[in-house]
């Protein structure tokens, strides 16, 4: 009786929450489910046409350059996290530390995240342009070194895809991790510093364990966030030399609007979906296990 | 200016040489930094104002030689700048409202009211968060053009960026 009563008395506040959740269903749950949906089917435009079952998912996985293309987008995230994981972290610390100019230095490095992602992808993409007429180029000439293919090679183009965007978001990382940092007891430094430990010591021991919960999350979404990088290719390589810079969620874009064919877009996106599934499972499988 | 290290490096660790040189080396480290965070959209911007030509010189300057203020003015007439500022005001200003009205309360909701079943909610919402949405692309585009229940269609205005925002 008792939690009848209660129901009765929570229907409103649902009603507060009731056009968000609308909005919620109309526009991120169900579309999700319903290209879950389409990915079973033979599509013509965008429509459902023919139930093929795993169709979609087999002649995707059976071209050739998926395998290339897995590898790749596998490749970013760990040249993401090799470039760009660590290093929003030291300069988080060090601006910490700073004391001259701290917020013309919090303003620049914040600067690259105002700049479209795009537009950033575009002014990169010019500045890495070959031969002489690139910018790059131009400024390591005059120190004497030879002119750099860039992006044109394909060993390189994924790194230099993971630079462009460390360029562009390593600024609202490293605000993050500031904001982190403010956090650690001044006391802990203190006590540190009489017990004898010294910077690198005290860094190790006490700022990297006090910080070490946001750091897990970061891990975490990084990892998410790079797995679905579409924008950066599209731009600066579309695909690159001989496929050497096809993310999954590229592939995907193309067969939505390129190619027109919903059914195999939805199928590498479902598949996406899936390994990411499985990686943040292992992943709080394992922060849960070190806990 | 008074200098006042309360961090990691504390007021006794600077008057050490090695820590003050590890210090100056950090600032200088960062200015370099700063430098490449700063250069590029400077550099397109003084690239903005050069002329066709030496845009395309081989090898480029930095620094421009010549100072065309034509190029921006006609590239703003020729793209109607001024409509696609409003047009991007309109869609901050309604994405801003829609996101204080709709996620506020929910969250308001979810974090203080906690009614009945707003725990299946709160992971659903993250779920969806954490997970991919380029499946969702075409299916978005599905329901703006045929909205359930009320059955409008959404292109051609406003509406579908500042619902999806409070979405």
């Amino acid at each position: 009786m008792r939690i009848a009563r209660r129901i009765w008395r929570e229907i409103p506040v649902w009603g507060l929450v009731l056009p968000s959740l609308f909005l919620f269903i109309v526009f991120s749950w169900q579309p999700l489910i319903s290209g879950l949906y389409l990915s079973f089917f033979k599509t013509k435009g965008y429509r459902a046409e023919q139930y093929v079952g795993i169709r979609n998912y087999v002649e995707v996985i059976q071209n050739s350059e998926f395998q290339q293309t897995l590898i790749n987008t596998f490749s970013y995230v760990v040249w993401s996290l090799t470039i760009g994981f660590a290093l929003p972290i030291v300069i988080a610390i060090i601006v910490n530390e700073l004391v001259h100019f701290k917020s013309f230095f919090k303003f620049s490095i914040y600067f690259p995240v105002i700049v479209p992602g795009i537009a950033a992808a575009m002014m990169w993409m010019f500045m890495f342009e070959p031969g002489d007429g690139g910018l790059l180029n131009m400024l390591f000439g005059k120190i004497g070194l030879g002119p750099y293919p860039w992006l044109q090679d394909p060993g390189w183009s994924i790194p230099l895809i993971v630079v462009t965007m460390t360029w562009k978001s390593f600024g609202g990382s490293v605000i993050l991790y500031l904001a982190s940092l403010q956090g650690v007891n001044r006391e802990l430094y203190e006590a540190a510093a009489l017990d004898g430990a010294g910077v690198a010591q005290r860094v190790r021991n006490v700022t990297i364990p006090q910080i070490s919960s946001i750091i897990g999350i970061m891990f975490i979404l990084q990892i998410i966030g790079v797995f679905q990088v579409m924008y950066e290719p599209l731009t600066m390589t579309e695909g690159g030399p001989s496929n050497s810079s096809m993310s999954l969620m590229l592939q995907s874009y193309f067969y939505a609007f390129r190619y027109f064919d919903a059914g195999k877009s939805m199928a590498i996106g479902s598949m996406t979906f899936m390994i990411l599934l499985v990686l943040t499972f292992v992943y709080f499988r394992v922060n849960r296990r070190s806990d | 200016m008074n200098a006042n290290y309360n961090g990691i490096i504390g007021m006794h660790d600077i008057k050490l040489p090695h820590i003050k040189l590890l210090y100056w080396t950090m600032f200088f480290a960062m200015l370099a930094v700063a430098a490449v965070c700063l250069f590029p959209p400077v550099w397109l911007l003084l690239s903005s104002l050069k002329d066709v030509k030496e845009f395309f010189a081989i090898p480029p300057t930095i620094v421009p030689r010549s100072f065309e203020v034509d190029k921006i003015v006609s590239t703003w007439r020729d793209y109607r700048f001024l409509t696609i500022y409003g047009n991007t005001l309109a869609v901050t200003g309604g994405t801003l409202v829609s996101t204080i009205l709709f996620n506020g309360v929910t969250g308001f909701v979810l974090s203080r009211l906690k009614p009945l079943g707003s725990g299946v909610l709160m992971t659903l919402v993250l779920w969806t968060m954490l997970l991919p949405n380029t499946v969702g692309m075409v299916g978005v585009f599905k329901n703006l053009v045929h909205f359930p229940i009320l059955g409008l269609n959404l292109t051609n205005s406003f509406w579908p960026m500042w619902l999806m925002a409070g979405g």
